[in-house]
């Protein structure tokens, strides 16, 4: 076949020759049942010459040296999922889906390689615990109780709280640490209500008995005050919380013998209280020797608000 | 004020309670909520009474005292000054 010759405008009268023949007329698009069958009947296409398969609808143009798919049929003749990514298809609308997001199923989940081009899903850890690496585990890692390091106190939580009947601090003691250090603040909706402390375990059940212990205040007015409680069902930290918002009474807490041993746990303490500007000293240990994993504050009566901290003390 | 007086006291004040677990605020069921308001009153009326004790002490003391012929000033000073504060004008 000659090459195309471009376009030309033909008079009447005009005599066609083979050259206007070849490189005119034969310049459209040829329509062949194949691709076989167009190569066999075009031995020596032309650089820009077009032609149809009907078998595909399909349509070719010669690049001088090779068929080429036309644009007009589509460049994406298939998609295909890769590493990490599911579905695909040849036709119609083509879907694909990552799959480590759908390995995803919970708050917290982390996806982890497994191995090359592999992964998994790793759930997160229980409170206060910190990613290790171990090559133990099938993904190379795991949540782990975080090491005591020398002499060092580790923030485990904290939070504010505003007109609560109570407040539960769960799953902030693990066997990380022997002794804690609690910072807290409160004022109460009723003036002089008690701030009470149980211990509580199972993750959220209070322990409800066997609190023995004391306190006193020794106010601006050179006035002692005490409070002690013998077998009851919390222990009073101070006895009495004001309602003034903007002076809150605060104090602290050291906690030990919460690991369940033979030992029943205990705290000591001091702190401010606001009412006659107090500097008050508590303490109290419970009889029931268990594991205890978090502690409640309350009042005795009307709400709190206020806030805590809580850090493990290196063992 | 009676036992009953003060739960509605204090269910007219306190109509909903929640209570805190962590970050999480719960309401608190009506089993829930009737225990805390009825220990609320259980720790009032403890209080006045523990109080009236401590008043009925104070006046036997001073009972005591006047019987013993001291002055007010002297009871007084027997009943409220704290240890502490006399050793520290002894000091």
């Amino acid at each position: 076949m000659a090459a195309g010759l471009g376009f030309k405008t033909f008079n009447t009268g005009d005599v066609l020759s083979a050259s206007d023949v070849n490189g005119y007329l034969m310049q459209g698009v040829l329509v062949f049942a194949s691709t076989a069958a167009r190569d066999a009947a075009i031995t020596a296409p032309a650089e820009g010459q077009f032609a149809f398969t009907k078998d595909t609808n399909s349509l070719f143009y010669y690049d001088g040296a090779a068929w080429v798919a036309s644009g007009a049929t589509g460049d994406i003749e298939g998609v295909t999922a890769g590493t990490g990514i599911s579905g695909g298809g040849t036709s119609g609308t083509v879907t694909v889906t990552n799959s480590m997001a759908t390995a995803i199923d919970a708050k917290g989940d982390l996806i982890v390689g497994t191995g090359a081009d592999t992964f998994s899903r790793l759930a997160a850890g229980t409170n206060t615990y910190i990613l290790t690496a171990d090559s133990a585990e099938a993904t190379g890692l795991k949540w782990a109780a975080p090491a005591a390091g020398g002499g060092a106190m580790t923030k485990i939580t904290s939070a504010t709280f505003t007109t609560q009947s109570s407040v539960g601090v769960n799953e902030c003691f693990s066997s990380a640490y022997k002794t804690y250090y609690i910072i807290w603040s409160a004022n109460s909706s009723v003036n002089g209500a008690d701030l009470q402390f149980q211990w509580q375990y199972s993750t959220s059940t209070a322990q409800t008995t066997e609190y023995y212990g004391a306190g006193f205040g020794y106010d601006r007015a050179a006035t002692i005050t005490t409070w002690g409680f013998d077998n009851q069902s919390a222990a009073t930290i101070y006895n009495n919380l004001t309602t003034s918002t903007n002076n809150s009474s605060f104090g602290q807490l050291y906690v030990q013998n919460v690991d369940g041993n033979s030992e029943t746990p205990k705290y000591f303490g001091s702190g401010y209280g606001q009412s006659s500007q107090q500097n008050i000293n508590y303490s109290a240990l419970n009889n029931v020797a268990r594991i205890y994993t978090g502690f409640l504050l309350k009042p005795d009566s009307g709400t709190i608000t206020g806030r805590y901290q809580v850090y493990g003390l290196a063992n | 004020m009676t036992k009953q007086q003060l739960i509605e006291q204090f269910k007219l004040d306190y109509p909903n309670l929640t209570k805190q677990s962590n970050d999480e605020i719960i309401t608190l069921s009506q089993d829930e909520y009737e225990a805390t308001i009825d220990s609320w009153a259980n720790a009032v009326l403890k209080k006045e009474a523990a109080k009236l004790a401590a008043e009925m002490a104070r006046q036997t003391k001073i009972s005591a005292y006047e019987k013993l012929g001291l002055t007010q000033a002297e009871i007084e000073a027997l009943i409220s000054t704290p240890i502490v504060d006399e050793l520290s004008a002894l000091a």
